[in-house]
Formats: structure tokens, sequence, C-alpha cells
């Protein structure tokens, strides 16, 4: 058998969580660290090495100067880098502070203000090239899987970015927007969790990011003929992912 | 063939032969938001059901469909093919779904025959029953399918007040019910059924006339209503386009799917899916090295309603059947019909 | 005098963003013990100003990817504290329940990766 890639996985500004879904694939785990060479995973094993890497799982956003350091070191040493999750996208939740002058949170938060180095937080989009982005607070360990078995067989993964109403309908669920008059993001986030909460009855709150072409401006619109306001409009999509792009606009930017 | 009558309380009789033979799928809630799931016994069933909300094209075209498992075996590809050869009975189909099978069956055996549709086909057995309520969204009678239904049943049944009229449509459907002891149906119980047919013809209160459709399809293709729906404002007090792909999930006539290949972590053995797909999505139509047919919002939208309308691929027959199922599931609250007029009006 | 020191850069449990160093002496006396915390702040006590309270069992269930439900069931509580909420014994039994099997999850896990 040929070489076995060479995997490392990097945790920045996030939770960890991401990394978690890894070890929590009871099923696969065992078949999966039996395929790759997993040469850097902090979090996993006490040697690490972060040279000539195949692929980076990169989880967590960008927020000290040294990660802007650390992030362009991996990128020079990796050949495929995956921003994994969506703190690694556009910093999800820790992102919600970017609206809030940096000093006013730290006086928050810290007696002493003058010991915090930190920034506000970003993808690491915004200082490297990023090869593949895994979406999701966390990502599903399905869409994880496709990536990592599609870099073995050297073929482009099906990372589908259709929205959550897609799942829903295949489940069958009743539209909680026209049936309840609920405020579900549904239209406008990117499906791959299997419309977990909406088929439990729960709106969903977004945490797989924008799909692809979302029309945020009519969902807010929607949302305001529900009966949101504009400071409850602005909230919803000031969440996982206010800071790209597509949702700009109604986060208040 | 020959009408019958059965009590409403004596149907748990007819069923439990069926339930005794075959799988049995029915309506298994009251309202609009019911949906087909199998029935055990007769207090599963809900027939006062207004409709469903995903339709019943999800038993001959599921939603995920696994096609074929392979295997990688010293270089030889191994393949094993997935058949369903269960047995099952669809009951209390409303017309317009019968009629949107019929649709998709022209589709699925045309050219090119589409065996795994066709083996589902074969196995079913369609008791419709006809539709006296018809809800709020319907334009069934319009596009010619419904409220009453005139071909495509095996059994079809008509809620005639305390009792059922059963009229037998196929050989299929005189099988299943042979060894039953009913009565004949009389003059009087048929004049019942027509009574019944022109009260609910004049409860469908939304009305197009389908034969401009097509045309009105082919001579609207840079319309500026499509602008409207896809990034401004809405059309008729609809909000813009989502384009979450809800409607034509929903629509029982929708056939369009994606097909691709899973591999389990030994990179030998896998699966064919076909998944259903909607053109409403972006990746509906993007091509190798990201090329993309219809990148716009309201390319999308105004394609969807054109294949409804009857102008997709040629045809010249709207596939549409009018139950109405995209108006009421769209967040956005856009409306076919208000669409069709928006544009004949316009013109 | 120093005898012994135990040093790791990064501790696995805190998502190796931590790191412990420990001087030992002959005697077996801890003289020196040093645990540090390099992970970035992430400023949740700040941007949960201001957001609704029924935002905040999710938004807190972000801070440790690890122990979720730990930080969810807490934030549930300060809700209905702050809120004079009494919930039923129920609610309860069935809160505990979930985390004492999160907590299994997490030692177990703890056990069996590192």
């Amino acid at each position: 058998m040929a070489k076995k890639p060479k995997i490392g996985v990097f945790k920045l500004t996030g939770c960890a969580g991401c990394q978690m879904e890894i070890f929590r694939m009871e099923d696969e785990f065992l078949d999966l660290i039996k395929l790759f060479d997993i040469s850097y995973w902090k979090m996993a094993k006490r040697d690490n090495d972060d040279k000539d890497l195949d692929i980076a799982l990169i989880e967590g956003g960008i927020s000290t100067p040294w990660e802007i350091e650390e992030i362009k070191c991996i990128r020079k040493n990796t050949k495929f880098l995956v921003a994994f999750g969506d703190c690694a996208i556009g910093g999800c939740i820790p992102s919600i502070r970017n609206w809030i002058p940096q000093m006013e949170s730290e006086e928050i938060v810290y007696p002493d203000p003058s010991k915090i180095c930190s920034t506000k937080v970003h993808g690491i989009g915004e200082y490297v090239k990023v090869d593949a982005e895994l979406k999701g607070c966390p990502p599903h360990r399905k869409t994880i899987l496709e990536l990592l078995k599609s870099a073995l067989l050297k073929i482009r993964p099906r990372l589908r970015q259709h929205p959550v109403c897609v799942e829903c309908k295949f489940q069958g669920n009743a539209c909680l927007i026209t049936s309840n008059k609920l405020p579900c993001m549904g239209p406008v986030i990117s499906g791959g969790c299997g419309a977990i909460c909406p088929t439990l009855g729960r709106i969903c709150e977004g945490c797989f990011g924008p799909m692809s072409n979302p029309n945020a401006s009519a969902l807010a619109n929607i949302f305001r003929d529900i009966g949101l306001n504009d400071e409850d409009i602005k909230r919803k999509f000031r969440k996982y992912s206010g800071m790209s792009p597509e949702f700009r606009l109604e986060a208040g930017h | 063939m020959a009408s019958y009558i059965i009590d409403k309380k004596d149907l748990k009789i007819l069923l439990d032969k069926f339930l005794k033979e075959f799988k049995v799928y029915g309506p298994i809630k009251p309202g609009l938001d019911s949906s087909v799931d199998e029935i055990k016994s007769i207090d599963d069933l809900h027939l006062e059901y207004k409709s469903t909300i995903i339709s019943p094209k999800k038993f001959f075209l599921p939603p995920k469909d696994t096609l074929f498992e392979f295997k990688i075996q010293k270089g030889n590809y191994e393949i094993k093919e997935i058949v369903n050869d269960e047995k099952f009975i669809l009951f209390g189909l409303h017309p317009c779904d019968v009629n949107a099978i019929l649709k998709l069956d022209e589709f699925f055996s045309g050219k090119f025959k589409d065996k795994y549709y066709q083996n589902r086909r074969k196995n079913s057995i369609i008791i419709a029953l006809n539709c006296t309520q018809p809800g709020e969204n319907s334009f069934c009678k319009s596009m010619n399918a419904g409220p009453f239904l005139y071909k495509g049943y095996d059994i079809l049944l008509t809620d005639i007040d305390t009792k059922y009229l059963i009229e037998i449509g196929s050989d299929k459907g005189k099988k299943i019910i042979q060894g039953l002891k009913l009565n004949i149906a009389s003059k009087n119980d048929l004049l019942k059924k027509e009574k019944k047919c022109k009260l609910a013809n004049k409860k469908i209160k939304k009305i197009l006339d389908p034969n401009w459709l097509p045309k009105l399809a082919e001579e609207n293709l840079d319309h500026e209503i499509w602008i409207d729906l896809g990034e401004r404002g809405g059309v008729a007090g609809s909000f813009p386009c989502l384009s979450c792909g809800s409607c034509s999930l929903v629509c029982p006539t929708c056939y369009c799917y994606d097909i691709y290949d899973t591999v389990d972590l030994s990179l030998k053995n896998g699966s064919r899916v076909r998944e259903l797909d909607s053109c409403q999505l972006l990746e509906y139509g993007q091509v190798a090295l990201g090329g993309n047919f219809r990148k716009d919002r309201k390319d999308r939208i105004r394609h969807w309603m054109f294949c409804k309308f009857g102008a997709a691929a040629g045809s010249k027959n709207s596939s549409c059947v009018g139950c109405g199922r995209c108006i009421r599931v769209c967040p956005s609250k856009i409306d076919i019909t208000k669409v069709a007029k928006s544009l004949w009006r316009k013109k | 005098m120093t005898e012994k020191t135990i040093k790791v850069d990064y501790i696995a449990r805190v998502e190796g963003q931590g790191a412990i160093s420990i001087d030992i002496t002959k005697y077996g006396k801890v003289e020196n013990l040093q645990f540090k915390i390099f992970e970035p702040p992430r400023f949740f006590e700040s941007f949960l100003v201001g957001r609704k309270y029924d935002e905040v069992m999710e938004l807190t269930s972000r801070i440790c990817g690890i122990c979720p439900v730990a930080h969810q069931i807490t934030a549930l509580r300060a809700v209905e504290n702050a809120m004079g909420i009494v919930i039923s014994n129920q609610t309860r039994d069935l809160r505990k329940l979930m985390a004492i099997s999160a907590r299994i999850f997490r030692v177990m896990f703890s056990a069996c990766i590192f």
C-alpha cells in the first residue's frame, strides 16, 4: 500500500468540539486512524510533528497575533488545508463580540485588561488560502468522513450546501415557519445536520452557516412579518455566522 | 365494472383483509399536515385528511434510495442490485396525487425505463379516495386532476355520508376485494356521488386556464416578474424566493434526482445512491470546473415554474396537478397561480 | 533541592491549551507548581450581555466541546434563578441524569483516548 497520508489537527480559538466530533465516531474511529498517519494532534497524542502534512484540519478562528503566525506556518507546511467547523470559517459564536469594542469586552471580563492580548475573531480564510470548508458547529461526522475518504481516493468530496429545508422535507417535517409561525433559520442555513432540530420541533438556529446563495434579506422580511423586531432579527443572524458576507447586512454591518 | 357500497363502520373489515396480505400505507393524521405512512390498524387511518406534507411519490421515488452495492475484489467489480419486492397498498390517496403518479409513470417509462421506479409501481395497489373537502390552496380542477378521479386507480372510494362507494378500476383491484361480501351500489348511491362531486367542485376557489400556461412560459422568458420574484419584493403579496427547494421537494410531479457513490472506510465496498434533488438549489445547475447554468435565483424559480406550466423539456402539457402543496409550504408565500395570473395580466 | 520535575507542555484534557510543571524535592514535597492556560480569551461574559434569555443555553454550550452539557445546565439554572422559576422534581431528575451521563461519557473518553 502507498504511504499513508500525514494528517494534522490544530486548534486555535475554539472549543475543541469539532475535534471531539472525530473522537465520537465510535464505529469508524479505529478504522479511520489506521488509514492516516496522525502526525500532529495535541488532544490525542504526546509527540507531535507539524512538518510536511498532507492534510491539516484547523479548528477555531484567529484572535491573537501568534495565531496569525501559527496559521501561516501551518499553511506553509501543508498541502491541503481544511477549515474545520464554523469557528475556522468565520469565527462562529466568539465572533459575536466583534460588534463590541474590544476594550469594553476586556474590561467586563478581566480585572486587569493590560495582560490580555486579543483581537477581533476572524476565520482562517482571512489570512491564508483555504482548500476546503467543513461547515457546522460541530460538523457532522458524515461530512468529516466524506472529506477524508475523498482525500484518500483523490476525488472531489460531495459537500452539498443545500438548505436545512431540503433535509426537513426528506424527514417529512411540517414547516415550522408556515405551520407554526416560528422564526426558523432553515431556509438560509446550510444542511448537513439531517435537520435534527426541526425534526424535534425546535427551530433551526443556524449552526451550519449560510447555504450556497442564500436570500437572507427575504428571510429577514419573513421574520418581520411573523412579528420579530429588527433587534431580534439582528441577533438571529449575528450568531454562528454573523461575519459571513452572506449575512453581514442582516447582522448589522 | 360494478360498484359496491360499504358502511363507514365496516371499513375495518376491508382494511383487515388488506392488512393480512399487504403492507398498507395511508394518511396517519387529520388536517393539512398529514403524512402517508404505515397503517397497522383502522385507528391509524385518518381518511378525513386534507393534504399531506410530502407527496406519495416517496413510495416510488424515495428521497434517498440505494440502487446497488459494489465491491472491488482483485481489480474486479462485483455488483449487487437492491431490488425491493414488497407489495404494498396506498390507501386513501387523493385524485391529485394519483394523477401525479400517472404523470411520473410517463416520465419513468418513456424512452428510458427506470426499473427501480417501475418495479415499485408494479408492486403497488392504489386505493384512491375522492376529495370531498378540497383545501383553500387546491386548484386541481383547473389542471384536470381533481377533485374527483376518473382514471389511474385500482379501487376508488367516495364518501357518501354514512357509506363509502367502492368502484373498481382494474383487475388488480377486483382481485383484492374478492371474497368480501359487499352490497351492490344502487342508482341512488351513484347519484349521491355526482352530487358530492358538484359540491366539491364548487369549493375550489383557485381557477386557472391550463391551456395558456405553456404559451405563457414561452413568451415571458425575460419578464421583470422573475427579477421581482428572485431579488426584489416578490409578486402578488409574496416575499422574494428563498430558493430553499421546498416547493419542488413536496411537489408530487417533480422527479429530478442526483446520483452519487459512497464508499466505506475500506475504500473497497460502497453503494450508489439516488437522492432527490431540487432545481431551486445552486448545486443543481453546476457542472465540472465550477460552471453553472442557473446561477441566479430568478433563473431557478423561473425554471421551476416553467416546468410546472409545462414548457420545460419541450413538453406541451402542464406537469402540475394543482395539489397546492407548494403554496402551503413556501415560507415566502409564493403562489404559482398568482404568478401565472400576474404574467397573464401584464402581457 | 529539586529532585524531580514533571513537565507537561500541553494537557490533552484541556484541549492541549494548558501546561503544567511540578518540581518535587527528594522527600516528595512539592516545591513549585505552575499551571498555565494559554487558551485565547473568547469573552463569553461580554457578548452574552444583551442576548435574549432563551439563547444563553445554546451559546454557553459552545464554551467547551468536551463538556457542553455542564455549561448548558449551569446557564439554565442561572436564567431560572434570575427569573425566579422553580422547576419540577421530574425536570431536575432529568437534568441530573443528563449531567451524569455527560460526565460518564467524558471520563470514558479520557480513559480510552489519553
